[in-house]
């Protein structure tokens, strides 16, 4: 776990800031329920992944926000 | 001697004596004339003075005696009658009459009996207050009974059921495929649903265990045995017994200072909580298991690589590929079981199920509660209620938390009004708090959600976090720029509907109580079996009615409905009933469904006669079958015989026949004209249900009329029905 803030805080702190409404943001954790998934999305998270996760699917989701 | 004659020979006897005295005085006045010289008088006109003398003498004397009699001793004697009254009548009094001593013993009489009867009224008081304090205790006990969580059972030592409340009865009463098969009843065998040797090894346990205090410490009360039984709908329940210890009852064991009378059953449901543990530690095996072999493998393959850091490629390779792989198949499994695991998570005992609707309108009012008479209410809108949505939370906390967040913004926002919505969203439902107008910042907000709960006057030491949390739940706070709308959002795991709905019970006719209580059963024993010389008022009787496809039961008609109750120790039970609609795999003619309105549709996908008559036989295990026009029934009911290989030996009372023999001149003794001429109002006719209710009714009004004839015992009633039967036959 994240020493002071924790996935989401930092996801909205993020969100927050006009500025990088264009970053894409992927939260990569351990948190699998659906309400957090929910939360992470809710929060403005655009991708959301549990671990433990594939690189092969990192890879293909990161692929995905970008455009690629 | 007749005590009237008395006066009568006294009074001769007097007057005989006189006319002997005086008739000797005038024997010797003229023996001694005779001698000397007369007065001037001749002997006849001193013989007539004489007589009339005499005879005036007797007058008087006769008189006198007569009133001397009335006076000491037929007064007396009629004193004596009236006392002998008063002992049937206490409030009549003795009158006075004869002489004044009689009339001072009479007055005492009076006072005596002025006594009597108001002590006589004094103990009727009593009782009639005693009686009325227990009826209030009982229908108190009834009222615990009825509504507790809990099953409770009580019973006497022969297993009759005394008392059961209604989370009993629907525990109980769910057969093997959901259908209601109604095994609990008062007056009813506790043995139908539960073992026999089980509840007599328990029983055995009780007495043991009070045998062995009152040996000891006869004070202290007996404990309780424990058995955990299954019923027959596949459900398991743990079983609590303790035992009823009573004074002086019938049919008792026995043991050291108290004696046990019967036992009470408390019943937990753990089927669920059973369930839940097996589910848990097959998740935990399957887990270990399945993770055991991709571990190995994998561990096998990495320190292959890292000891041979030189091998072929193709080797490395193949190991490569194996971590990889068994990798997959650990996530998979790891994903499964987080799935499974969060699922159960959700059956926390301290969350109740709650429609969700009706958890926005509670909140909306608890937030829309005014604090103190400066502030100004808060405006509470709901909007986007999804109706169907179910959650299970901890309400409470719940409505705190929000009233919290809603109170706060109040205070320091000057927010004037909030909005709540629910939402479903996909698994999960969706609740937010929303406002228009100031908000704050992100850490302000989360600083919010994660502090204790203090508001002026009210503090919890929870934190919002921490209820939501608690509820399998997710909230976070987000702001819309655009509408200039923020929210908190709480994301909850939307619950199933709760299965365990009670059952609508038969209303009663005039709204009471439905009793589920009958101590006077108490006293029963199973060991009377002749039930023909058995009273009628004692019996236990099952009332049914059949509904049918047609009048010819040889003739391929079938059963469609069966519908009966019970009537136990006077009573018609109107909540123990059975109520079942049967298909009857062949057709219906429009006329009979004119007749009873079952359609077809009605019909289908009801269970067969196969399946109902051996449940109806056990309802009507141990009673006397009473029906209108009864044979007809009892036709279709022993043509299945052989099909079903249910036999209803049962003895059979005939309402038709009982009206026949209590108004012999009537000409009609259909059950609507023998419902009026008895008093007996019918609602919900031709359903069988409704027909057996009312049969039952009429039934319990003969009951005494016929007693009024001398029909008391049920061998007098079916001799006296045969001998009807056969003079209507004539007919």
């Amino acid at each position: 776990m994240m020493p002071k803030m924790n996935g989401f805080d930092v996801c909205q702190a993020l969100r927050a800031d006009p500025d990088l409404s264009a970053t894409r943001i992927l939260m990569l954790t351990a948190k699998g329920r659906d309400t957090e998934v929910s939360k992470g999305l809710g929060l403005g998270a655009d991708g959301y992944m549990t671990k433990p996760f594939s690189t092969k699917e990192l890879l293909a989701e990161v692929r995905k926000l970008l455009g690629m | 001697m007749k005590t009237a004659r008395k006066p009568v020979l006294a009074a001769t006897a007097v007057c005989l004596f006189l006319l002997a005295v005086v008739a000797a005085t005038a024997a010797l006045m003229l023996a001694g004339e005779a001698d000397g010289s007369g007065g001037g008088r001749t002997p006849e006109e001193r013989i007539v003075a004489l007589v009339v003398l005499t005879l005036a003498a007797c007058a008087v004397s006769c008189w006198m005696i007569f009133r001397l009699y009335a006076l000491y001793v037929s007064a007396p004697l009629r004193m004596a009658e009236e006392l002998a009254a008063t002992l049937a009548h206490g409030s009549l009094r003795v009158n006075a009459h004869g002489a004044g001593e009689l009339q001072v013993l009479g007055q005492a009489a009076n006072q005596l009996l002025a006594l009597h009867e108001a002590r006589e009224n004094d103990v009727a008081e009593r009782v009639r207050e005693a009686r009325a304090s227990l009826e209030e205790e009982r229908s108190r006990l009834a009222a615990l009974m009825a509504d507790l969580s809990q099953s409770v059972v009580v019973c006497n030592l022969d297993g009759r059921v005394l008392l059961y409340n209604q989370r009993a009865k629907q525990e109980l009463s769910a057969g093997e495929d959901g259908s209601n098969a109604e095994l609990l009843g008062l007056g009813r065998s506790i043995y139908t649903v539960f073992d026999r040797a089980l509840i007599g090894h328990a029983l055995e346990r009780l007495q043991q265990a009070s045998q062995e205090r009152a040996e000891g410490d006869s004070k202290q009360l007996v404990g309780s045995a424990q058995f955990v039984t299954a019923t027959r709908a596949g459900r398991l329940l743990r079983a609590h017994m303790s035992p009823v210890l009573g004074g002086n009852g019938p049919h008792q064991a026995q043991v050291g200072g108290l004696s046990i009378t019967g036992f009470v059953l408390v019943l937990e449901d753990v089927t669920s909580t059973n369930e839940r543990h097996a589910r848990r530690d097959a998740l935990i095996q399957a887990l270990i298991e399945g993770g055991r072999g991709p571990l190995g493998s994998i561990r096998a393959a990495g320190e292959m690589l890292s000891d041979f850091s030189d091998m072929p490629s193709q080797q490395r390779d193949r190991f490569l590929r194996v971590i990889r792989d068994e990798a997959a198949v650990l996530s998979l499994q790891f994903e499964k079981a987080a799935s499974a695991f969060s699922n159960d998570l959700r059956e926390r005992w301290l969350l109740e199920e709650i429609l969700g609707g009706e958890l926005l309108l509670v909140a909306a009012r608890r937030i829309a509660e005014r604090r103190t008479s400066e502030r100004r209410a808060l405006a509470v809108k709901t909007e986007d209620v999804d109706d169907d949505l179910w959650l299970r939370v901890d309400t409470f906390g719940l409505l705190q938390a929000l009233r919290y967040l809603a109170l706060r913004l109040q205070d320091e926002y000057e927010v004037r009004e909030v909005r709540l919505s629910l939402t479903r969203s996909g698994q999960l439902a969706q609740f937010d708090l929303s406002w228009l107008g100031t908000f704050m910042n992100n850490e302000t907000a989360m600083s919010w959600l994660q502090d204790p709960m203090t508001t002026a006057g009210e503090s919890l030491p929870l934190s919002v976090l921490d209820v939501i949390e608690r509820c399998n739940g997710e909230i976070w706070f987000q702001r819309e720029r655009v509408s200039h709308r923020a929210f908190f959002r709480t994301m909850l795991p939307a619950a199933e509907p709760p299965k365990d709905l009670p059952r609508a019970i038969v209303a009663a006719g005039e709204g009471e109580r439905p009793e589920f209580y009958d101590f006077d059963i108490f006293g029963w024993s199973a060991a009377s079996h002749e039930l023909d010389d058995r009273s009628l008022v004692e019996l236990s009787y099952t009332v049914f009615d059949t509904e049918t496809t047609g009048l010819q039961p040889s003739q391929g008609d079938e059963i469609i409905q069966i519908g009966a109750t019970r009537i136990v120790n006077r009573r018609l039970l109107r909540h123990e009933c059975f109520d079942q609609l049967i298909d009857p795999r062949c057709r219906l003619s429009q006329q009979s469904i004119e007749v009873h309105g079952i359609t077809r549709e009605l019909l289908v996908g009801q269970p067969f006669i196969d399946s109902v008559l051996p449940k109806f036989h056990a309802f009507c295990a141990d009673t006397v079958l009473v029906g209108h026009n009864a044979a007809f029934d009892m036709r279709f009911l022993q043509l299945k015989e052989k099909q079903t290989g249910v036999r209803f030996e049962q003895p059979v009372l005939d309402t038709l026949l009982l009206s026949a023999i209590l108004h012999p001149n009537q000409t009609s003794h259909r059950l609507e004209a023998i419902a009026e001429r008895l008093g007996v109002s019918v609602f919900g006719r031709h359903t069988a249900l409704g027909d057996a209710i009312v049969t039952g009714e009429v039934f319990l009004k003969m009951l005494p009329l016929l007693a009024e004839m001398g029909i008391r015992t049920l061998r007098q009633a079916r001799e006296a029905s045969q001998r009807t039967y056969h003079a209507r036959l004539k007919y």
